[in-house]
This record gives C-alpha cells, sequence and structure tokens, in this order.
C-alpha cells in the first residue's frame, strides 16, 4: 500500500487539514493509502512513496533528496489541485 | 562543472568560507538532533573541515569516490543519511556543485560519530548536583521532583561531604543539608519537602519546565483552602506535610498528557468569547495579533503563542494561508498553550498576508493544540466548514456573532 505523508511547519495543523482533503480525494479515487502528517524535521525518518506540502516548503523539502514523490500544492484543501497533481502521480505508481 | 572560483586557485589554502560552511552544516545536525555538541563542537568542525578539504579537491576533479559501505549506511542509517543530505545542501551552495551521494555517505559518518559521542542535552539547560546527608534517599528524591519541575540535567547527586571531590561540570549545587566548610554562597539550600518558598527560590535559578508557575500558585491556593476546611473537622499534626500530599494527588491527576479524552467538537472551541466579527485591523500582524489576544485574555496561551506564530511565518513563509481568504494560525504546544482553545475573527477589510495564491485573507482561526490528537476531531469539523463554500460566504458577510455560531454548530455533530 502507498505510504503518503502531508508536512508543515507545525506537524499538527495545516498538516492535517491537508491531510483531511487528500482521504477524500483518495476516497474518490477508489484508492487506499497510508496516511499521516508531521512536521518538516520528520521527513529524514519517514519512508513515503510520496510526500505532499505547501508551496511554501519546497526548497525545503526538496534538500532532503528521498526518493520520495514530492508534490507541492498552493491550496492545502484544495480537492481539485490535490487531484490535478495526486493522479498522475498514482498512475505513474501504478494505483490507478 | 566547477566555474572559475577564487577559492580555488591556491591548491593550499583552506578556503575561508569553508570553516562557516562546516560550522553552518553542524549548527543544524544540532538543531535537527536537538543535541548540544559542547565542548566537542569546535573538534567536530574542524574534523569536518579536513574532511572537506580532499572532498571538494576530488569534486573539482571530477574523482569519483564510492563507499563500500553506502549499502549499510542506507539501510541502517537512512535517516541520518537523509538529514546529512539536506545540511550538505550548504556545502553545495558554497561550491556551486552538486555533492553525490556516496561522498554524502562519508560526510554522514563524520555526524554519526559526533552524534554517538554527544550527550543529548536540550540547549540551556543547567547542570545541578543535588547533595544530602547520605547521596542516597532524600537526594534521589528530589532530584526526581526537580527534573519533573524544571529544565535542568541531574549531574550527580552525592552526600555533603564529597561535595568539595566533586569532577564533574556543574552550574549549580542544590542541598538539603548545611554544607559544612563550604560557602552558603556557593549552594541553594532547600527543605527536603520542596516547599511552596523552595520553587520560588529554585525558580530563580531555574527555568520552570512547561511555565506552570501560575497553575502551581492556583493548586497551591486550592490546597490551602482545602487544609483549611479540614481543619473545621480534625487536627491537622502536620500542615507542610499534609499540602506536600495534597499537590502530589493534584500533580497525579493533572499528567495524563491527553486531556482526559474527552472529545471538542468545534463548537465547544469556538464560543461567544472567542470570535470577534469586522474586526479593523491595520496589518496582518495586527491581525493574528487579534486572533491570539482572544485566547491569551481567557487564559488559553501565553503571550509567547503569539510570538511563536510570528516566527513561524518569518521562518517558513505564509504557508498558513490555507485557502483563499483563510487563515489557519497555529504554532506548537510546548509553546505557551494551557488548554485547547481556538479562536475565530473575521476581517472587516481584508489583509495581504504575502501568500500569492489565496490573498487577501477574511478570515481567522487561531489554534491552540495542547498535544498532538485532542484537537483533530474539532479540526476535521472546522476544515468541513471551510470546504463548503455556502456556508464560508456566510461566515464572510457575518455581522453578528451569533449568525457565525449557528454555523458552527452545524459542522459540530
Amino acid at each position: 500500500m502507498l505510504n503518503i505523508l502531508m508536512v508543515c511547519g507545525a506537524g499538527l495543523g495545516s498538516s492535517f487539514a491537508c491531510q483531511m482533503s487528500v482521504e477524500s480525494v483518495l476516497k474518490e479515487l477508489g484508492v487506499s493509502a497510508k496516511l499521516d502528517h508531521a512536521d518538516i524535521t520528520s521527513i529524514g525518518g519517514s519512508r513515503a512513496d510520496i510526500i505532499i506540502a505547501a508551496k511554501n516548503f519546497e526548497k525545503q523539502v526538496r534538500r532532503y533528496g528521498t526518493g520520495s514523490t514530492m508534490i507541492f500544492l498552493n491550496g492545502l484543501f484544495d480537492k481539485k489541485e490535490i487531484k490535478e497533481k495526486l493522479v498522475p502521480v498514482l498512475q505513474e505508481k501504478g494505483e490507478l | 562543472m566547477l566555474k572559475h572560483n577564487e577559492q580555488f586557485k591556491n591548491n593550499d589554502e583552506i578556503p575561508d568560507g569553508l570553516y562557516s560552511v562546516a560550522a553552518l552544516m553542524t549548527d543544524e545536525i544540532e538543531r535537527i538532533y536537538q543535541v548540544d555538541f559542547g565542548s566537542a563542537r569546535d573538534n567536530i568542525i574542524q574534523g569536518l573541515v579536513i574532511h572537506l578539504r580532499p572532498t571538494i579537491y576530488r569534486i573539482k576533479y571530477n574523482l569519483k569516490l564510492s563507499n563500500p559501505i553506502y549499502d549499510k549506511i542506507r539501510a541502517n542509517y537512512n535517516e541520518l543519511f537523509l538529514n546529512t543530505k539536506s545540511v550538505v545542501f550548504h556545502l553545495e551552495n558554497y561550491i556551486k556543485h552538486v555533492v553525490d551521494d556516496q561522498e554524502i555517505s562519508y560526510i554522514t559518518l563524520h555526524f554519526g560519530a559526533a552524534l554517538e559521542n554527544a550527550k543529548s542535552v536540550t540547549r540551556d539547560r543547567p547542570r545541578v548536583v543535588i547533595v544530602c546527608g547520605t547521596g542516597i534517599g532524600t537526594a534521589k528524591m528530589v532530584a526526581s521532583k526537580i527534573t519533573s519541575e524544571f529544565n535542568v540535567e541531574i549531574v550527580d547527586t552525592i552526600s555533603c561531604r564529597e561535595v568539595g571531590t566533586i569532577t564533574e561540570a556543574y552550574d549549580y549545587i542544590i542541598s538539603t543539608v548545611e554544607i559544612p566548610d563550604y560557602d552558603p554562597k556557593k549552594y541553594i539550600r532547600i527543605n527536603p519537602l520542596l516547599l511552596e518558598k523552595d520553587f520560588i527560590k529554585l525558580g530563580q535559578y531555574l527555568k520552570f519546565k512547561y511555565d506552570r508557575t501560575e497553575n502551581y500558585y492556583n493548586q497551591l491556593k486550592l490546597v490551602n483552602r482545602l487544609i483549611d476546611i479540614t481543619e473545621k473537622y480534625a487536627k491537622i499534626p502536620d500542615r507542610n506535610f499534609l499540602q506536600y500530599e495534597f499537590l502530589y494527588e493534584l500533580k497525579k491527576t493533572e499528567n495524563h498528557g491527553i486531556e482526559g479524552r474527552i472529545e471538542y467538537m468545534l463548537k465547544d472551541l469556538l464560543t461567544f468569547n472567542t470570535i470577534k466579527v469586522n474586526a479593523e485591523c491595520t496589518d496582518w500582524k495586527a491581525a493574528i495579533k487579534l486572533g491570539t489576544q482572544l485566547l491569551i485574555d481567557n487564559g488559553y496561551v501565553e503571550e509567547r503563542y503569539y510570538d511563536a506564530i510570528i516566527n513561524n511565518f518569518m521562518e517558513f513563509g505564509p504557508y498558513m494561508v490555507v485557502a483563499p481568504g483563510i487563515v489557519l494560525s497555529h504554532a506548537r504546544s510546548e509553546n505557551g498553550v494551557n488548554k485547547l482553545s481556538m479562536s475565530l475573527i473575521t476581517l472587516k477589510n481584508p489583509l495581504e498576508f504575502g501568500n500569492e495564491s489565496n490573498d487577501p485573507v477574511k478570515l481567522i482561526v487561531t489554534l491552540a493544540a495542547s498535544d498532538n490528537e485532542t484537537h483533530l476531531k474539532s479540526l476535521s469539523q472546522l476544515m468541513e466548514l471551510f470546504m463548503n463554500s455556502e456556508d464560508m460566504s456566510l461566515i464572510f458577510k457575518a455581522t453578528n456573532k451569533e449568525d457565525v455560531l449557528e454555523i458552527i454548530n452545524k459542522y459540530s455533530k
């Protein structure tokens, strides 16, 4: 099962808000995945396949250069944008 | 490849900036792992510089190095590897060239060794020696009480006779007994039962862990009232001791971590007292301050929670503008959160926060989470509200609190 991690600065507000929206989008698409949210310094220790964060964090998240696919959003719970950016990644990973 | 770069003209000289880069990398590792390398720090940086000199030359001359234990490092120390990779960013900026994974794995080993040897001390934790008559018993009990209230590192617990022969470094000596032949100004004398006046005294030297002073005094007042009542019905042999026992019981019930497993709905948090509509604010900081002030005034958070939120904005940018017109203002719980709480303000005149996609802002919800879980239910209800554009536009246009509360009620099932 895919492992998706939402991150933000504090790890308790916006990342969770994002997680909820991603959950909802996945449900619509009929894809199941393991979701979690954390603050940005936890990326090093995670084994996520996909990391999702706000555009503001792009520079910092990219520094980690993990093998994970990274998605950066303008609106953390804009389902349209999430779907737009998530679908090609899911297809590439064979989930869709 | 490397462009003409001043620093590499002379092969013998260590590029000036290299020391600062190594220091910066080490600083960040300290921050990520919450350690303080202390006196070893300089050695670690020097060691890194010595390692990096040949690294830079290898990169310059395109000499690839492979690490025979690269796979082992990736398998067993991947988190350290990735954290090292993230701080290597500074080196890459400095030499204007990518550093490959094999080289990073060597640098990983360098930090790995440094971290193994480091004491995991949180910065600014004073080192304290506890003294009693024997060095066992009372000293250990006092040590345990002190570590639960203050941010300290207990270096040792000893008897008063051993004070002259302490070898470890320390900042303070705290003693429950008089230390013979020792300058009384050089140690802090307290009662073994750690009475109210001892906490006040210690508070002058040590930092309270959770800034619980006010909470402690409130508890003390309650306990004293209870003891006064008890005295009407029974004879109390030792008031101080009873005070201690009552406080201990109160502390036990308080240290639950998760707030008693009560489920908080959105309407439990966004109440008449924490909502303000059509506020007039001059700029984004004033707006954030207003949202936070609603929580400060009710005692839910300390003043410093506002500073922590502003720091978040400064460090990470306006990511808290999570959707068009909406800010979810918050910081981590250890920054002065007393109670899980939320406030909501709408702005008469929309304000710019610097977020290209979602400015201007009309509504700010300030969230103060007390732990990692208790707020999740109410937050998810809030999110559902945010995703309903009709109800949101009603809130944006609301002229009184009751209208807002009605909508919030809808989402608090």
